[in-house]
């Protein structure tokens, strides 16, 4: 069955502004991302015709994100996967106010954008997807083609170290 | 555990017993805690990136099937593939699609307006900045065309105002193009895709009236239109 372009536009349009975030944070920067979403998109469309699922969301979503990984993986990324890859989680550092409080948190709330930024792709999608789409484990699961444990454990090194990480001062992130 | 709370993954007897295990426990308590702020801190503070509306077109002319070609060219080959039509095509035969496929995606639920208002006061100075011209925006309801707000568009690879109109059930669409130099051109026809399109140049802009109102109805209007003062 093949499906016109203005049936897939309006099938997949409730899911585009989530696929461009995704896009957006796993790629990083705006004019890669763009392109990267651009050749994730002819795809779904041509592929639209075998979708027989009711999850069009984690579908759409599967395939952008697949699309971003490979253009992760076309190189450039090297730095990137291995950014920060030895500075292991040790223990958890609480984001526990302490006397100077609502300094910090201010101050956390700001640099969580840059934190959030500098995490290692797969915790950054995991979280990404959590806390700004609100999908569940399942429906991650499916996207990143990842068993539910595992899901659950990139999510919580993700917390870990944001947790640290904004738990201490300031860093330099690379802007992309 | 705190997590799988968090995340709304445990199932309520379980949430039940976390709360109690918690409630004794000042290291869980304040991991909870730790673990809440961290989750709303990047719910109000992280980035939601919106694809700028250039973009949706962008994705929509990448699908329509004489255009996609163009997509899996390296970008030599597209600028060159492009310099080609244009030198082959008036330019002009170019933006008719383009303004019809404009016209066809604010039909869709959504995307009518970023601008609602019935107010030409209010939607003149809302263009300024966005595109790079004076919009001269007028109602006019006593011909029976309601204006109801002003669209930010991008056509010709720059932004273009887009003014909204009704008529009746029907959504009418007048897109103001910079087109500075050009010389007046009068009020003409064009047909695309069962959309009609009336337009001319005046003062240097381009107007396209595009609706799917009959032609009676739409020829005084656009006459009209045209002879108006801006």
């Amino acid at each position: 069955m093949t499906y016109s372009a203005g049936e897939f536009e309006r099938a997949i349009a409730p899911h585009t502004r989530a696929a461009y975030d995704l896009a957006r944070w796993l790629v990083r920067n705006q004019a890669d991302a763009e392109d990267v979403l651009q050749e994730a998109y002819v795809r779904a469309f041509r592929h639209f015709g075998s979708f027989r699922g009711e999850r069009m969301r984690a579908w759409l979503l599967a395939i952008v994100r697949n699309a971003c990984w490979s253009f992760l993986s076309r190189g450039r990324p090297a730095a990137e996967v291995a950014f920060e890859d030895d500075r292991d989680a040790a223990e958890v550092v609480s984001l526990q106010p302490e006397p100077d409080a609502q300094l910090v948190r201010a101050d956390q709330a700001r640099r969580i954008q840059d934190e959030v930024t500098a995490l290692r792709p797969e915790f950054r999608e995991a979280f990404v997807l959590r806390e700004l789409e609100g999908l569940s484990y399942k429906e991650i699961a499916e996207v990143t083609a990842v068993p539910i444990g595992t899901v659950m454990s990139r999510l919580c090194r993700a917390r870990r170290e944001l947790q640290q990480r904004l738990g201490r001062g300031p860093r330099k992130v690379s802007a992309s | 555990m705190l997590e799988l709370e968090l995340d709304g993954e445990l199932d309520p007897r379980s949430v039940l017993e976390l709360e109690e295990h918690v409630s004794g426990c000042a290291a869980c308590s304040r991991q909870g805690a730790a673990l809440r702020a961290l989750s709303q801190a990047a719910r109000e503070h992280l980035t939601r990136f919106e694809p700028p509306p250039e973009f949706e077109r962008r994705l929509a002319r990448a699908i329509r099937p004489h255009r996609s070609r163009r997509t899996f060219l390296g970008a030599t080959a597209a600028l060159a593939a492009a310099v080609a039509v244009v030198a082959v095509f008036p330019r002009r035969d170019l933006l008719l699609p383009e303004v019809v496929a404009a016209h066809a995606r604010s039909l869709q639920p959504g995307h009518a307006f970023d601008v609602a208002s019935t107010d030409q006061h209010t939607v003149k100075p809302w263009f300024e900045g966005r595109v790079g011209f004076a919009v001269p925006v007028q109602d006019f309801a006593d011909q029976g065309l309601t204006l109801v707000g002003g669209r930010l568009d991008y056509l010709d690879g720059r932004p273009a105002a887009a003014l909204v109109y009704r008529r009746g059930q029907h959504v009418v669409n007048l897109f103001v193009l910079d087109q500075a130099g050009a010389k007046d051109a009068a009020v003409r026809r064009e047909e695309l895709r069962g959309f009609s399109s009336w337009r001319w140049i005046a003062r240097g802009l381009e107007y396209f009236l595009v609706s799917d109102v009959s032609d009676a109805d739409m020829a005084p209007l656009a006459r009209r239109i045209a002879a108006a003062a801006p």
